[in-house]
Parts: C-alpha cells; sequence; structure tokens
C-alpha cells in the first residue's frame, strides 16, 4: 500500500476516523492502530506480519530480561548481546543470505570447487531494515538506562506504527512511548502542519521525483554508453533530486500522517544540498539514521575518545557498514567507503590544517560537497559496479537526446528548495491553522488536484522500501 | 537580540510550532472537516482517477461492483464538467513534458541505442 495511492487514501480515513473515535480509550485506540499497522504491512506480504511480530516480542523479552539482571552487569550483557545478535540473524538473512552464498560460490569455483551451493531465494520483508534498527536501539536504550522498559503493546506499536514503518524515519522509543502512554492531543497547528506535509510530499514524490525517474535517470542509468556527456551529468543531477525529493517525500508524509493522528515524529531532513562539508550533510541527510549510526555505531567503535587514528578508523567503519545497511552489493560498500573516506579526510584537514591557510568561500564549499554527494551518488543508483564506472567513462558524442526543457526545469526546481528560507514550510501552516475548514478543505483537494494531473501514470515504489 | 524568537530551530519536531496567544478552537472539528471537504473536493474533481484505481483493483465481483460504480460517477460528473479541470491540467502539462530544446528530436532522437534502451527500461 502505497502513500500516494487512492488505496491508502481511503485505509487512511478509516484509520483516522477509528482513532478519533477511541479517543476515550487510549488502549484499544493504541490496538486498533496496531492492527491497522498490521494490515497496512500485510498489504505487501502477510506472512511478513510474523515476522514483525516475533521481532518486537524478541525486543520486549530482551529489554524485559536486561531490566531483570539489574545488579548482575555480566547477565545483562550477555542478554543484550543475545538481543542484538537475534536482531542482526533477522537482518543478515534476509539482506544478506543470498549475496554471500552468490559470493562464496563464486569464490570456490575460483578455487577449483566446481560443486554448486543450494542458493535459496530470500524476499527481503519491506522495511525490515528499518523496524529492526528500531528494535535495536530499544533494548540497547534499556540496557544503557536512557528509556524505562516499555509495556508489549507499546513496543509492538513502536515497531509496527504505519507511518515510519516501511521507510522512516526511526523514531526511537524515548521518543515514541511516552506520546503511547497518554491520549493524543490534536491543535490545529498539528494539523495544518500535517496537512502540509502531506501535500508538499505528494508533490515531490508524484511530480518531481516520479518525472525525473521515468524522464531521465531510468533510462540513462539502464545504458550509460549510449548517453552524451549533457544526459549523464543530467541523469546523475537528476538522481541527486529525485532521491532527495522522494526520501524526503516518504518523511514528510509520514510525519504528517503521525500528525493527523497525533503524535510527533522527530526531524528527518533538513536543507542537505546546503551542507558546507560531508559531516555537515550527515546531519541534515536522513538525521535519523544519521543519528542512530552516531549513537549506536561510531559511539560504540571508540568514536572520538582515543585519538584521531581511533576516530577515523570509526568513522570509516560506521559509513561503510551504513553502506552495507542499504543491502548487499559492491555499490553500496563503495558508496559508505567514499563517504567514510570523505569524513575522515575532512576530519584530518581540520586538524592538521597549516596555520594561515584562507578557507573556501562557503559557496564553494558547498559545490564540492555536494559534487561529492553526487559521485557517491552513481554507486548509489547503478545497478552494478561495471555500469556505474560506465557511467564514469568516456560519453558518446552529440547533444542532449533525454533533457528535455521540463526536466532541466525540475532539477533546478528541486535544487531550489535546499535555499529557500529553512522554515518556508512552517511559515505556510502558520498561515493555514487561522483559515476556516473549508477554504483550508477546498484547497487541500484542488492542490492535490492539480499534482495528481502532472504525475506521470502510475505511482513507483519509494527508493527506501527496497531497504 | 533573539535570532530565532519562534523557538522552531529547537523544535523536536517539524510540526512543533508555536502556539498563537489566542487558542485556536476545536482542532479535531477542524481537522476532521478539512479531510472531508478535500475528500469530496477530489470525488467531484478526480473522477478519472477514481475510475482509473478501479481499474487496478484485482478481478472479482466485488471490484466489478465497484469499477461499474466508478464509471457511472464518472460519467455522471462528465455531464457537468466536473472531469474538464483535470483534463485540461493534464493537456498543460504533457505539453509542457513534449517541449524540447531546439535542434533535439523526440526522446532518443535518431539514436537506435537509445530508443531501445528507452524500450527495455520502461518495460523493467
Amino acid at each position: 500500500m502505497l502513500f500516494p495511492t487512492l488505496t491508502f487514501g481511503l485505509f487512511f480515513l478509516a484509520v483516522y476516523s477509528g482513532a478519533w473515535l477511541l479517543k476515550s480509550s487510549n488502549e484499544w485506540r493504541k490496538i486498533a492502530l496496531l492492527v491497522a499497522s498490521w494490515i497496512f504491512y500485510g498489504w505487501w506480504d502477510t506472512r511478513f506480519v510474523l515476522l514483525l511480530v516475533a521481532s518486537a516480542f524478541l525486543n520486549w523479552g530482551a529489554a524485559r530480561l536486561i531490566v531483570a539482571a539489574d545488579g548482575r552487569p555480566g547477565l545483562r550483557k550477555a542478554v543484550l548481546a543475545l538481543g542484538i545478535a537475534a536482531n542482526l540473524s533477522i537482518l543478515g538473512f534476509f539482506k544478506y543470505y543470498g549475496f554471500f552464498l552468490v559470493e562464496a560460490e563464486a569464490l570456490l569455483h575460483q578455487l577449483g570447487w566446481q560443486r554448486d551451493l543450494a542458493i535459496m531465494q530470500v524476499i527481503l520483508p519491506v522495511g525490515v531494515s528499518f523496524f529492526t534498527f528500531q528494535g535495536m536501539s530499544y533494548v540497547i536504550d534499556v540496557y544503557r538506562r536512557e528509556t524505562a522498559p516499555a509495556g508489549l503493546l507499546d513496543m509492538t506499536l513502536l515497531m509496527s506504527f504505519f507511518p515510519h514503518l516501511v521507510a522512516g524515519p526511526i523514531v526511537r522509543a524515548s521518543h515514541l512511548i511516552p506520546q503511547f502512554q497518554r491520549v493524543p492531543e490534536m491543535t490545529r497547528s498539528m494539523a495544518a502542519m500535517g496537512f502540509t506535509l502531506i501535500v508538499w510530499g505528494l508533490f515531490k514524490k508524484a511530480v518531481i521525483a516520479s518525472e525525473l525517474s521515468t524522464g531521465l535517470v531510468d533510462p540513462v542509468f539502464f545504458d550509460p554508453a549510449a548517453y552524451s556527456g549533457i544526459d549523464r551529468a543530467a541523469a546523475v543531477y537528476g538522481y541527486a533530486v529525485q532521491i532527495y525529493c522522494d526520501f524526503s517525500a516518504y518523511s514528510d508524509m509520514a510525519i504528517g500522517l503521525a500528525a493527523l493522528l497525533g503524535y510527533r515524529f522527530p526531524h528527518n531532513f533538513n536543507q542537505p544540498y546546503r551542507a558546507r562539508s560531508l559531516q555537515e550533510f550527515w546531519r541534515r541527510w536522513h538525521i535519523s539514521l544519521s543519528s542512530w549510526l552516531r549513537d549506536y555505531l561510531y559511539v560504540s567503535l571508540g568514536g572520538s575518545r582515543h585519538g584521531l587514528r581511533r576516530l577515523c578508523f570509526a568513522l570509516a567503519a560506521t559509513m561503510l557498514l551504513g553502506g552495507l545497511w542499504h543491502g548487499a552489493s559492491w555499490n553500496f560498500v563503495i558508496w559508505g567507503a567514499l563517504h567514510g573516506t570523505v569524513l575522515a579526510a575532512e576530519r584530518l584537514w581540520r586538524e592538521f590544517k597549516p596555520a594561515g591557510w584562507r578557507s573556501l568561500p562557503p559557496w564553494l564549499d558547498i559545490v564540492i560537497t555536494f559534487n561529492i554527494v553526487c559521485l557517491s551518488w552513481i554507486f548509489f543508483r547503478a545497478a552494478g559496479l561495471s555500469d556505474a564506472l560506465d557511467l564514469l567513462g568516456a560519453s558518446a558524442g552529440g547533444g542532449p537526446a533525454m533533457l528535455t526543457p521540463m526536466l532541466l526545469a525540475l532539477i533546478l526546481f528541486g535544487m531550489s528548495f535546499h535555499f529557500m528560507p529553512r522554515f518556508s514550510i512552517q511559515q505556510v501552516a502558520m498561515r493555514l491553522r487561522a483559515l476556516p475548514a473549508p477554504a483550508v478543505g477546498l484547497g487541500v483537494g484542488l492542490v492535490m488536484l492539480v499534482v495528481d494531473s502532472m504525475q506521470p501514470e502510475g505511482v513507483a515504489p519509494f527508493i527506501y522500501y527496497q531497504f | 537580540m533573539n535570532p530565532d524568537p519562534s523557538g522552531l530551530a529547537h523544535s523536536l519536531s517539524p510540526i512543533d510550532l508555536p502556539e498563537p496567544s489566542a487558542p485556536l478552537a476545536d482542532p479535531l472539528r477542524w481537522t476532521s472537516l478539512v479531510i472531508a471537504l478535500a475528500a469530496l473536493s477530489l470525488a467531484l474533481l478526480n473522477a478519472d482517477a477514481i475510475r482509473g484505481w478501479s481499474y487496478q483493483l484485482p478481478p472479482g465481483a466485488a471490484s466489478a461492483r465497484i469499477v461499474t460504480a466508478a464509471e457511472g460517477w464518472h460519467d455522471r460528473l462528465d455531464r457537468f464538467g466536473l472531469n474538464r479541470p483535470s483534463e485540461v491540467m493534464r493537456g498543460w502539462w504533457q505539453s509542457a513534458r513534449d517541449r524540447r530544446f531546439g535542434g533535439q528530436g523526440s526522446s532518443g532522437g535518431s539514436n537506435p541505442r537509445i530508443r531501445q534502451a528507452n524500450a527495455s527500461s520502461a518495460a523493467g
């Protein structure tokens, strides 16, 4: 069930009505939201609802055992290790089993072992990386005594809650569980911001991301050798805009939908392409994942507490594993390695920059950072390593065959979002909340009509559904 | 001077807006009315999308009834000219989509590899 579809619209109308009709009983409200979330998830594949439930039980149980083992540090640590290992096993089986078996078979063939391994086709459950990370963070937070253990219903709803279930933001237990423990209150500010984010997300996904994907990025990345340098450059910058508009659209809609049900989700994007360094980029892009990686991986690997060499190792290892989180592919490894190397280089430069050297002008920092990010997106988007290298290699001559005035305008428009005043969307919502409901209702309906008229036939799934 | 008088820069969530001095009344009623009117205006002005959605439902007795109802709704609104605005907007957008730079042919031009790649990526 995709957000920008009529099926989801009807589903949400039912959930919204049910949730607010059950306002008098928070427990029944949460049960209704949980069932709705399972229906939402089961729309893809009902079997994986069991995986979701099992994963929630596992993390709830691990946290309970950690609390029960209070005063016995060794046992607490052992339960934590088991809980993390179980989560990583789920992730590992669904995401990496096939990849490692194929690689192992290729290696064995090279060593003269000619037998085929029994490679099983494993279907990847939608959003498995998101809900597994969410569960892990809960267990670690309970171990670190940073969050109180939650009840089974709250924990299951935390992991299953449909707005964030398949592509984030990764909402921590400490942020959402306290909200589940009381009946939510709706304000007109929340609702106005919810409507604004939903419509804005719909526009970014259905118009900009879809148009760039079908009209430019997909064809050029499919056979880069057939296209001129202009088309290839446009496809790379187009993909940078597409993935931002696609992924941030999902986050916006998720935050907006949760707001209409009375819940607050955290920030997930903050104009990332205006970053002046890669370090700043990661404070602005997919904030819930980058802060997850920082708090649970980078810090655990030593962070900045053990000298510069260890810090550079922690940065590189975190980004490499962050790349692998996206999937089992050498392209994601290269993507992560590129980010890790540049982050470490930035840190070394700050440390050893000769005194008296002038800093670059801010606009040049932004241009350089953006182009490094775009270079890494080539590996992220290409189907394989050879496709990425083809795209970077010599191009066919001639002018643009795929780039049209409208696609160019969409790339420029998508880039302009990063340089708007930061709280433009909030300013729109602050004006909307003061208007009468009929005006806002008609306005929202008309804007959605315009967006629907502009989108290409059908809606492709969000890019991050595959992770 | 406080550079962030609204407090937006320190909010935990994008939906945390500074509240107005006078509270805005009846938020749930206001929100429900907005949703109802948005849904109604879309049902009246975007019957084409409803019909298209019904065609994509898995075949069956229930979906056949939905298709009949969606087609009936579309035809009824067509008589009042309510499908026209979305048709006109689609036409404008399509003509913007079809515009090319000077000297540029249709998508893929004369390059047979590009035409083949386009066909394959569209199929895939």
